[in-house]
């Protein structure tokens, strides 16, 4: 399972956004970092069918999940209604999405409204809908933000389980908590891949090569990077 | 000192909010201020009447000289046979029908007997058509050598007011579940659009909200139709010609209201837009008042807009029960209204994923 782009570009009015980016990831836990406004949501974006690039092809599976940095959930429906509606959209499996519920522990939330759950039940709820038609690949942005360790290394478990035979993009500034379980770790910078390393070639971690590139790349676009 | 502060807050956010309240505070004022006032207008002394020979041997001076009379007080329209008169008084073009009797000018001939039709559903015309009467009457008796008579007949059932409105409701409520309700659904829904575009597509997502809100017009429309048999009346809320002119006004403005919504970000500023919309659709449809009660500028506008067709056909099926082919024409100028919508729609999803 390949997913990439080629010579992919999008602009927003006069702001570029991505400048003739080109990178492919296989399978494994794949993770994106960047400052903020670099363009790596726009690049996930593009991936998955949300964003049309003005120029450049994309390689994306048919069947893609996308858990979102703002929850992407219906706000009046309960946790199940929630999991009915896409369940029915997706045609996921019910033996799947009862492995879901129990590895996210939202057992204890089915019934309650997804308005009223806490950040972190909603993002993992909004996980457990993006995996519940056990998609080839799966985009994860911003996953961790805003969760307290225990939610965030549930989240991380599950996402390098699934891993495991599928292509997991996490895009995100919290590479620590990725740390023994990512491939590669892409930065992008100013709409462009500004750097690509494998975890053989990164060995002190994610985390820390993230700062390096950081150092290296210098102040970005005014935006205090 | 509490009290202070937050009126402080208050004013910094009317900053902020400066074109909402605008709108709310100056723009809606004005709108509805306008609408009431246009009521002032009312006055029904150039409202299209028909003008139709009662026989065959009735000559168009005949007809000319009937009409130069019926000009002081009316606006007449000639017709060729009084069926296509009644054609018309059925399709609200003109709200009475005078039926002329041949000879006028022969004097050796006795009374000259003008009928004078007008229709039971056009219940605000009732007591105008009784003035009509008279001054047909009188004015003919004075200009033509014959004697002249007139007599005022009622076609179809002769409804009152409440039963009247029972249409403009049916109408009102559809526009307020396409402009009002619906809107609101997209609003609420806008926190998922994301993730239901990942799964399935814009068109999808909009496709089974019109069906399912479509889908649940029947309830009002039996909820009339009981309550009208309740109530002892003769309406026919719950028929074929109502489910297609319900259907179709439906498609029409949840189309207008969608894309109204996904061009301004599917939050506030499409809502406000469409209740803008609505109020347009209540003030300039003739939902309540024929548009013929009004200036002629008015009253070509009025039918520039489809949803006065809407008005017209409602009316026709709920308190006249006419055949669906009478009104085959304005159906079909919905449907392609619905259809030019839904073009539009199309060119919005296509901004709408090119900004997104």
């Amino acid at each position: 399972m390949m997913v990439g782009v080629t010579n992919l570009t999008k602009t927003y009015g006069d702001t570029i956004a991505l400048d003739g980016v080109t990178v492919e990831w296989g399978s494994g836990l794949h993770c994106i970092a960047g400052p903020n406004g670099s363009g790596k949501t726009t690049l996930m974006r593009v991936l998955a069918g949300l964003t049309r690039p003005d120029a450049g092809t994309i390689d994306s599976p048919d069947s893609l999940g996308y858990a979102f940095q703002e929850p992407n959930i219906y706000p009046d429906l309960t946790v199940s209604e929630n999991l009915d509606v896409f369940q029915s959209l997706t045609g996921g499996r019910t033996a799947w999405r009862e492995t879901l519920v129990e590895r996210l522990r939202l057992g204890p939330e089915r019934d309650r409204k997804a308005t009223n759950l806490s950040g972190g039940f909603k993002k993992k709820l909004d996980l457990a809908l993006a995996l519940l038609k056990e998609p080839d690949a799966l985009i994860l942005d911003e996953p961790l933000a805003d969760l307290d360790p225990a939610t965030r290394r549930r989240l991380v478990a599950v996402a390098t389980t699934y891993a495991e035979d599928n292509c997991v993009l996490a895009c995100t500034h919290n590479l620590g908590a990725f740390r023994d379980e990512y491939a590669t770790l892409t930065v992008v910078v100013d709409a462009a891949i500004h750097r690509r390393q494998t975890r053989s070639e990164l060995e002190s971690g994610p985390g820390a090569a993230y700062e390096d590139v950081l150092d290296d790349a210098g102040p970005q676009r005014g935006n205090g990077f | 000192m509490d009290v202070t502060s937050l009126l402080g807050k208050e004013l910094t956010w009317g900053r902020h909010k400066f074109v909402a309240l605008l709108v709310i505070l100056v723009v809606l004022p004005a709108i509805f201020a306008y609408s009431t006032f246009a009521f002032q207008h009312v006055l029904p002394t150039d409202a299209p009447v028909g003008v139709a020979p009662q026989e065959a041997s009735v000559t168009e001076d005949d007809l000319n000289i009937a009409t130069a009379a019926l000009t002081f007080f009316s606006d007449p329209q000639t017709y060729d046979s009084e069926d296509a008169a009644m054609r018309a008084l059925s399709r609200e073009r003109v709200y009475a029908v005078i039926s002329v009797p041949p000879d006028l000018t022969d004097e050796s001939l006795g009374t000259a007997h003008f009928d004078v039709y007008v229709s039971g559903s056009i219940v605000p015309y009732q007591q105008p058509a009784q003035a009509l009467t008279s001054i047909v009457s009188y004015t003919l008796d004075d200009q033509l050598p014959r004697e002249v008579t007139a007599s005022r007949t009622v076609v179809g059932t002769d409804y009152n007011l409440s039963e009247y409105m029972i249409p403009m409701f049916l109408l009102a409520l559809v526009s307020l579940v396409a402009l009002v309700y619906l809107p609101y659904t997209f609003d609420q829904e806008a926190a998922v659009i994301d993730r239901l575009r990942v799964e399935t597509s814009l068109y999808a997502v909009v496709a089974s909200k019109l069906a399912f809100f479509a889908a649940l017009l029947v309830v009002p429309l039996a909820v009339f139709d009981v309550t009208s048999a309740f109530a002892g009346t003769d309406l026919h809320v719950l028929s074929l010609g109502t489910a297609i002119v319900t259907l179709l006004t439906f498609l029409l403005l949840g189309l207008v209201a969608t894309t109204l919504m996904l061009l301004l970000g599917l939050g506030t500023w499409g809502r406000i837009a469409n209740l803008l919309v609505m109020l347009f659709v209540l003030t300039f449809s003739g939902l309540a008042y024929p548009v013929g009660f009004f200036s002629p500028a008015r009253r070509w506008f009025v039918r520039q807009v489809p949803t006065h067709y809407s008005a017209v056909t409602a009316r026709g099926f709920v308190l006249r029960d006419d055949p669906i082919g009478l009104y085959s024409d304005w159906l079909l100028g919905l449907a392609a209204c619905v259809v030019v919508a839904a073009v539009l729609f199309a060119g919005t999803v296509e901004l709408y994923e090119r900004r997104a």
